[in-house]
């Protein structure tokens, strides 16, 4: 699983580097992680499910045998979080 | 076995929407007939009752009685639950107050162990021997006692499920959400005791 927080202080971790695994070129800078990426595996995992049932939450209910209302919590915690971690990039920028 | 208590208190992370409602209709109209047959009727919110000997209510007046109750609470809580979210589902208020009647079948069952008449008779009995200046005999009250305790411990339960059910359906956090969810109950209470007893 990629790591997001440091584990010594906990702050936010940036990207470094990056690899080409077939011509070895590496590339170095300091590049922010995506947002999904700085999710927890959990609400990643249910961002991917929400794709796969095209949006539905009821079909979601139905798959991950919770009420509906209980999946909509989740979405709407999910999108608390996404909000939060765009404004504190933009207070960055 | 921790999830399983759970349930106990919050089924609603799993039952929920008009099956829910569908279920907690079922329960409700139950706890009306067995409350019905045990002499112990249901008004309010969260309110069970053993009423001594009078003329008891039919099955139809009792009925109504917890369905008064019950629409009114998911009356007030929908109205409560708007002001978090517009999204908040009728359906979803209408589960979370029928399933919160599942502790009366048990406040239901306490009845048969409380006979009215038995009530009244050791009420007379008490009251004759404070009145020849005696000690009342306080253990004939033992099982009206433990009888109530139990009742209340139930209310006590559908209270707490009633809670849940709101947190979930509405998706509110915080403290916010305590102070609507008692002002929805205790305007629900007054309303429909005013109602039941107009009614009824």
């Amino acid at each position: 699983m990629l790591p997001c927080q440091c584990p010594s202080c906990g702050s936010q971790l940036t990207v470094k580097a990056l690899k080409c695994e077939k011509c070895e070129t590496e590339v170095t800078g300091r590049y922010q992680l995506p947002v999904l990426a700085l999710l927890s595996t959990e609400d990643q995992m249910f961002i991917l499910r929400f794709v796969r049932n095209s949006g539905s939450l009821k079909q979601m209910s139905a798959e991950m045998k919770l009420s509906y209302p209980t999946v909509r919590n989740i979405l709407n915690e999910i999108i608390t979080k996404i909000e939060s971690h765009d404004s504190k990039l933009e207070n960055t920028l | 076995m921790t999830a399983n208590w759970k349930i106990l208190f919050n089924p609603y992370t799993r039952i929920a929407g008009w099956g829910g409602a569908a279920l907690g209709a079922v329960i409700t109209v139950a706890v009306a007939a067995i409350g019905w047959l045990s002499h112990t009727i249901f008004p309010g919110v969260v309110d069970a009752k053993i009423p001594g000997v009078v003329e008891w209510w039919s099955l139809g007046n009792c009925l109504l009685a917890i369905g008064i109750g019950v629409i009114v609470t998911a009356a007030f809580l929908y109205l409560a639950g708007l002001l978090f979210s517009r999204a908040t589902r009728p359906q979803d208020i209408f589960a979370t107050v029928t399933l919160a009647r599942v502790p009366f079948i048990i406040s239901a069952l306490v009845g048969f162990a409380i006979d009215p008449a038995d009530m009244d008779s050791i009420m007379q009995t008490l009251n004759s021997q404070v009145a020849a200046g005696e000690i009342p005999d306080l253990s004939l009250t033992a099982p009206m006692i433990v009888g109530s305790l139990i009742i209340l411990l139930m209310s006590i339960w559908s209270v707490v499920m009633l809670y849940n059910g709101f947190k979930v359906s509405t998706g509110s956090k915080g403290m916010k959400t305590g102070w609507m969810f008692a002002g929805a109950i205790i305007a629900a209470e007054i309303v429909s005791l005013v109602i039941t007893h107009e009614i009824i």
